[in-house]
C-alpha cells in the first residue's frame, strides 16, 4: 500500500518529532501538608519520534500504560503535546491548524475519488482551485479523525445516527441539509449499515453496529490520516473480523494512512505494513511487520510476542514469563525502562543510560544489545535460553 | 456525491420534519413508560389537576377570593352540621369561601415552584456546566460560593433573607432562588465533569467542534434528564418553603390567598373552626406528595442506569 | 488427567431460563458437559452465548428472576440443584471455587486482602480450635506466595487498590484457592490483563492444576488461550454446546460450521491473508430462529436446518458436534458414547 502514492512517499503524511506528553497531578496543599505527598508528572509520553508515510498502516502496540493511547491523542491533535512538534507533510502543526502546500497529486487523487483535499477543508482567502505550491491552510481536525475502542461511550447517546453523521458533514462544511441527507446515507451504506436504522439511538445497535457508526463519523470529515485506537479490542471474534475487513476496505478505497493502535498483537499482525512497540512511553522497537514477528529483537518484543495465546500450534512460541508488572509512569526507572523486567539484561549500562534507537538491519531498536548495530542482524535473537521456560 | 437516487429524494424530508417525528416517537415511548408506573401518573395527574385549576380558577369558582360576606363566616364544609352546598369546605372567618381560597392559593404556590424552579434551573445549569466544563479558578471560586450556601439551612437563610429585604412575591421568588440554584449547580457539575471524559465528547473534539457547541449540544442533552428530575423534586420543596415562609407572615402577605398564610390564619379558630387551616394544608400536602411521586417515577422512567437492567 | 475415575462435574441437560419482558430466555439450553477431576475444560463462545450461566448455575448463583429449570449438576456425585441452601453454601468457595473476571469489581476494596483471603478460609471453618487465626494466617501466606503475589507478609495487610491489576487477579486466585477446591470455575480471568499478565497468570493456573489436580473449567472468548490451556474444549452459540471434543480435534478438524467460522475469522500469526467473516450477528435470545440456531448465519445452511431439532452427535471418538449433516450418521458411522 505504501506504494500508491509512491512519487510523495519521499514525504511522510504525519510525523511526530520528540513528541512528549507529560500529565501533572497536584497534589491538595492538605495532602503536601499531611502525607508529604508531592506534585506528581506522569511521563506517558516520552520523547517519541514516528514518521508515517502515505498510504501505510502504522501498528501502535504496547501494554496498558505504555503511552500508546497517549501518543494517538497527540497524533490527532486531541492532546496538545508538552514539548516537542507534529507535522503534517512536512508542515509544523500549529495549534490545530497546518498550512499545505497542493501537490499534484492531490488535484489528481481529488479528481479521482472526489474524497481527498475537499475544497470546503481549506479556510481564509483563497477561494477557488489552487494553484499548485501554493499553501492552504487546514484545520487538523479535518485531515485527521479518530475512530475510538469503546462502541458504547464513543456515540452520544441521545443522538440518532443522523444526528451524529449530520454534526460531522456540517463540520466539513456541508450546508445544505439535502446534500448532507444524501451524504449522510452514503456513508451508512457504505459502512454496512442499513439506512432504515438513521433515526435509531445507539443503544439500539449492537456493539459492531456501533463500531461501524462510528467508522462513518470519522469517513464524514474525508480525513487522510485516522488514528484507530484498539477499534475491535470491545467486539467478539466474528465481529471483529467483519470490522478489520471494512477497515481495510476502506483504506485501499480512500487512500487512507492508519495508526492502528492495538494490544492485540494477531490483529496487528495482519493490518499493519510496520510496527512499533511502546514501552513506558518510549518506543523500544520499530520494524517492518514481518521482520518484526519473525525477528523480534528487542527483549520485550520477544516476550510480548511469545505471550500471545495462538490457536496454531506451529505459531507457538517458547513462552518467556516476565517477571513482575510495567514500572509506574510517574517514577520510571533509570535507564532502559524495560531493564528490571528484562532477562538479559547486559550490564550496568542498562541501568543508567536511557539506549537511543539503533539501527539493526531495517529494524529499529531500542536496546544496549543492540548498540554495535552488525550484530543483530548477523545473529538473530542473542537471547540466554536459560532464561526461557517451556511454554507446555 | 452524485450518488443520490430518485428513491433517495423521493423519501427525502425536511429536517424538521424528522425531528417532529422523532419527538413524537420519544413522547409516545415516555407516555408508554409512564403508564407502567402507576403511582407516578397518579402523580403527574394531580400536579396536572392543581395547575389546571389555577389557570381556570375564575371559571371554577363564582366567588371572589378577597371578598367575603361576614354573614357566612366560619361556616363548615358541606357534609358537617350547619354547612351548607354553597360553601364546600366552608369559609374562613371573614366569610371567604375555602374552596375559592383553596384554588386562587394554587396560583400563588405553582407560580413560585415553577418560577424559582426555573431561574433555578437556568442559573445552576449555567454556572455548573461552565464550571464542571472549564474547570480552574470559576470552578473553585463557584464551588466554594456554592459550598458556603449549602452550610446554611435554608428555611433560616430565607427567613434571614426576607426579613432583611421584606416581604412581596418578587422578594420571596429572589430569596428562594438565591439559595436554590446550588442544588442545581451541583447536579450539573458533577455530571457535566463525568460526561466531559466519555468518548464522544472526544469525537466531537476530533471533529474540530468548539467548546460552547459541544456542552450545549453533546453534553447538555445528557444531563438535561437527571435535571428534570430534580426540578420536579425541588418544586416541591420550594412550595413547602414558601408555604413556611407565608405562614411565618414573610412570603406573600394576606389578603392575596397563600396557603401558608391561610393555615396561620386558621390558627386563632383553629379549636373551633378547624378546617380553616386544615384544608390549606391538606393541599400543600397533596400537591408536593404529588410532585415528589411524580419526580421518583420519573426518576426511574428516565434514568438509564435504572433502564438497562 | 485420569478420564477413567469417576467423573468430577457431570451436567445433563441443564437447561437456565430468564424471564425478560420480551419473553423467555433460555440463556442456557440442554447442555451436556463432564468434568474430570485434573480437567481443563475450556467453554468458549461469544458474549451473550450462555458460557458464564453455565458457570454460575453450578454454583446456583442465578439471580432471580432467572432460575435453573431443568437438568442435574452433578459434582461428586451429589446433584448440587436439589441441595439445601445451607449446603450448597458449604460447597461455595470450598469445594467449588470462582475466579471472576474484574478482580477490583470482586475485591472488597475496604478490607485488606489478606484478610479477605482469610475470611474465605474462616466461613468454611476449616480450622478450629486455639490459635486458629495464627494457623489460619499462616496458610493465607502459603497460599499467597502460592498464587505469585510476593512479599505475601507485607502484602497481607495491603488494600485490593494498591495491588495491580496481575496482584489483584493472583489474590482472587488464592481466595479460591485457600480451600483447596476440588473445581475451579475461572470466568474470563485473564480479559481485564494484559497479555505478559495473562502469560503469568495461566502459568499459575495450570501450576495449580498439576499440583491440586483440581479441574478447572475457564470460560473465555479466546479461542487462543483455550487452545493453548484446555484439555478439552466446549463451543457454545446462543445456549448451545455446538461442538465439544479434545483441544487438538476441535481447533485443527472443527466440525461444526459455527467453529469452523470462528476459527476462519481469527487473525492468526501464520498469514496475513485477508480473513473471513462470519456473517450476520448473535440471534435475539429471546426470539430464536427454529431448527438449528446458527442456520441464519450458516454458510452450508440447507432447507431442513430451518427446522429440524439437533442434537450433539459423535463425529469422531470423543468429539461432537451439534449440526445436521452429523445427524443421519451417513459420514460417520462411528459408534455413540452413551
Amino acid at each position: 500500500m505504501t506504494q500508491s502514492l509512491s512519487s510523495q512517499s519521499h514525504i511522510p503524511l504525519v510525523e511526530a518529532r520528540n513528541i512528549k506528553k507529560y500529565f501533572h497531578i497536584r497534589a491538595s496543599l492538605l495532602a503536601k501538608a499531611l502525607a508529604r505527598q508531592k506534585d506528581q508528572v506522569v511521563k506517558a509520553v516520552d520523547d517519541v519520534s514516528l514518521k508515517i508515510w502515505p498510504g501505510e498502516t502504522v501498528g501502535l502496540v504496547g501494554e496498558s500504560g505504555c503511552g500508546k493511547t497517549t501518543l494517538g491523542r497527540v497524533m490527532t491533535r486531541l492532546y496538545e503535546p508538552t514539548e516537542g512538534q507534529l507535522f503534517f507533510r512536512n508542515q509544523p502543526v500549529v495549534g490545530d491548524r497546518v498550512a499545505v502546500p497542493v501537490t499534484p497529486q492531490d488535484k489528481a487523487i481529488r479528481q479521482a475519488s472526489q474524497m481527498l483535499f475537499d475544497e470546503s477543508a481549506a479556510v481564509g482567502p483563497t477561494p477557488g482551485s489552487p494553484e499548485e505550491g501554493e499553501k492552504r491552510d487546514f484545520s487538523f481536525f479535518r485531515l485527521t479523525q479518530m475512530i475510538f475502542q469503546n462502541p458504547y461511550s464513543s456515540l452520544n447517546p441521545r443522538k440518532t445516527v443522523r444526528d451524529i453523521i449530520g454534526v460531522a458533514l456540517r463540520q466539513r462544511g456541508i450546508k445544505d441539509t439535502q446534500e448532507r441527507e444524501v451524504e449522510t446515507l452514503r456513508l451508512i451504506r457504505r459502512v454496512g449499515l442499513s439506512e432504515r436504522n438513521i433515526d435509531a439511538y445507539p443503544h439500539q445497535f449492537s456493539g459492531g453496529q456501533r463500531q461501524r457508526i462510528g467508522i462513518a463519523r470519522s469517513l464524514a470529515v474525508q480525513p487522510q490520516f485516522i488514528v484507530a485506537d484498539e477499534p475491535v479490542s470491545a467486539l467478539d471474534v466474528s465481529i471483529q473480523a467483519q470490522v478489520i475487513n471494512l477497515l481495510q476496505e476502506l483504506q485501499d478505497e480512500y487512500r487512507l494512512t492508519y495508526l492502528f493502535i492495538a494490544h492485540d498483537l494477531s490483529v496487528v499482525y495482519h493490518l499493519s505494513d510496520r510496527v512499533a512497540v511502546m514501552y513506558l512511553g518510549h518506543i523500544v522497537e520499530q520494524a517492518e511487520t514481518e521482520a518484526l514477528f519473525d525477528n523480534p529483537l528487542h527483549p520485550y518484543t520477544q516476550a510480548l510476542l511469545a505471550a500471545i495465546p495462538v490457536v496454531d500450534k506451529a505459531a507457538r512460541r517458547e513462552r518467556i514469563i516476565l517477571e513482575g508488572t510495567v514500572p509506574s509512569p510517574i517514577d520510571p526507572p533509570s535507564g532502559c525502562p524495560f531493564h528490571p523486567r528484562c532477562p538479559v539484561k547486559i550490564g550496568a549500562i542498562c541501568e543508567t543510560e536511557r539506549p537511543a534507537l539503533f539501527d539493526a538491519g531495517s529494524q529499529r531498536v531500542a536496546c544496549w544489545l543492540y548498540r554495535d548495530a552488525g550484530f543483530a542482524a548477523e545473529k538473530g535473537m542473542p537471547m540466554a535460553s536459560a532464561q526461557k521456560r517451556p511454554g507446555d | 456525491m452524485n450518488t443520490s437516487s430518485s428513491l433517495e429524494l423521493a423519501s427525502w424530508r425536511h429536517p424538521w420534519q424528522i425531528r417532529l417525528r422523532l419527538w413524537r416517537r420519544n413522547l409516545a415511548e415516555f407516555f408508554g413508560e409512564l403508564l407502567q408506573h402507576p403511582i407516578a401518573l397518579l402523580g403527574g395527574v394531580i400536579v396536572l389537576l392543581f395547575i389546571l385549576g389555577a389557570i381556570f380558577a375564575t371559571h371554577i369558582t363564582r366567588y371572589d377570593p378577597y371578598i367575603g360576606s361576614l354573614r357566612d363566616r366560619l361556616q363548615p364544609p358541606m357534609w358537617r352540621e350547619g354547612g351548607s352546598p354553597e360553601h364546600i369546605l366552608g369559609t374562613d372567618a371573614q366569610g371567604r369561601d375555602l374552596a375559592t381560597r383553596i384554588v386562587y392559593g394554587a396560583r400563588v404556590s405553582l407560580a413560585v415552584g415553577i418560577l424559582t424552579v426555573v431561574i433555578s434551573v437556568a442559573v445552576g445549569g449555567a454556572t455548573g456546566s461552565l464550571a464542571g466544563y472549564y474547570r480552574g479558578k470559576l470552578d473553585t471560586g463557584l464551588s466554594r460560593f456554592a459550598d458556603l450556601l449549602m452550610a446554611f439551612p435554608f428555611l433560616i437563610f430565607a427567613i434571614a433573607m426576607m426579613a432583611f429585604i421584606g416581604p412581596g412575591f418578587g422578594n420571596l421568588i429572589f430569596a428562594l432562588t438565591f439559595k436554590g440554584w446550588v442544588e442545581f449547580f451541583r447536579l450539573v457539575r458533577g455530571e457535566t465533569m463525568s460526561e466531559k471524559t466519555k468518548e464522544y465528547v472526544e469525537a466531537a473534539h476530533a471533529l474540530g467542534r468548539g467548546n460552547s457547541a459541544i456542552i450545549v449540544s453533546e453534553i447538555l442533552p445528557n444531563i438535561l434528564q437527571s435535571v428534570l428530575v430534580l426540578a420536579t423534586l425541588r418544586m416541591g420543596f420550594f412550595i413547602v418553603t414558601e408555604a413556611s415562609l407565608s405562614f411565618l407572615g414573610l412570603g406573600i402577605q394576606p389578603p392575596t390567598p397563600a396557603w401558608g398564610s391561610m393555615v396561620a390564619e386558621g390558627r386563632d379558630v383553629m379549636l373551633s373552626a378547624w378546617w380553616v387551616s386544615t384544608f390549606p394544608g391538606l393541599a400543600i400536602v397533596f400537591l408536593v406528595l404529588s410532585l415528589n411521586l411524580l419526580g421518583e417515577g420519573l426518576r426511574d422512567i428516565l434514568d438509564p442506569r435504572l433502564k438497562v437492567e | 488427567m485420569n478420564q477413567n475415575g469417576k467423573l468430577l462435574l457431570e451436567l445433563k441437560n441443564l437447561t437456565t431460563v430468564f424471564p425478560t419482558k420480551r419473553g423467555l430466555v433460555k440463556a442456557v439450553n440442554s447442555v451436556n458437559l463432564r468434568v474430570a477431576p485434573g480437567e481443563i475444560l475450556g467453554i468458549v463462545g461469544e458474549s451473550g452465548c450462555g458460557k458464564t450461566t453455565i458457570l454460575l448455575s453450578v454454583l446456583r448463583l442465578i439471580a432471580r428472576p432467572g432460575s435453573i429449570d431443568a437438568g442435574e449438576i452433578i459434582f461428586q456425585g451429589q446433584d448440587l440443584r436439589h441441595l439445601p441452601p445451607q449446603a450448597m453454601r458449604g460447597i461455595r468457595g470450598k469445594a467449588i471455587s470462582m475466579i471472576f473476571q474484574d478482580p477490583l469489581s470482586t475485591l472488597n476494596p475496604i478490607f485488606p486482602v489478606g484478610e479477605q483471603i482469610r475470611e474465605a478460609m474462616r466461613l468454611h471453618g476449616l480450622v478450629k480450635g486455639r490459635g486458629r487465626r495464627t494457623l489460619e494466617k499462616r496458610r493465607v501466606l502459603e497460599v499467597m506466595a502460592e498464587a505469585g503475589i510476593p512479599a505475601p507478609v507485607s502484602n497481607y495487610r495491603a488494600y485490593p487498590h494498591q495491588l495491580s491489576g496481575g496482584m489483584q487477579q493472583r489474590a482472587l486466585i488464592a481466595i479460591g484457592l485457600v480451600c483447596e477446591p476440588a473445581l475451579i470455575l475461572a470466568d474470563e480471568p485473564t480479559t481485564a490483563l494484559d497479555v505478559t499478565i495473562q502469560a503469568q497468570i495461566m502459568d499459575l493456573m495450570r501450576r495449580i492444576n498439576r499440583d491440586h489436580d483440581a479441574g478447572i473449567i475457564l470460560v473465555t472468548h479466546n479461542l487462543g488461550l483455550a487452545a493453548e490451556f484446555c484439555h478439552n474444549i466446549a463451543v457454545m452459540y446462543a445456549g448451545h454446546i455446538v461442538e465439544r471434543g479434545p483441544v487438538d480435534l476441535v481447533v485443527e478438524n472443527p466440525r461444526h460450521p459455527y467453529t469452523q467460522g470462528l476459527l476462519a475469522c481469527l487473525p492468526r500469526l501464520t498469514s496475513r491473508e485477508k480473513i473471513d467473516p462470519i456473517s450476520g450477528s448473535v440471534p435475539d435470545l429471546a426470539d430464536l430462529p427454529s431448527g438449528c440456531t446458527f442456520a441464519p448465519r450458516c454458510p452450508l445452511v440447507r432447507d431442513e436446518c430451518r427446522h429440524t431439532d439437533v442434537r450433539l452427535r459423535a463425529v469422531a471418538p470423543g468429539h461432537y458436534a451439534r449440526c445436521i449433516q452429523y445427524e443421519s450418521g451417513e459420514r460417520y458411522t462411528l459408534k455413540k458414547e452413551a
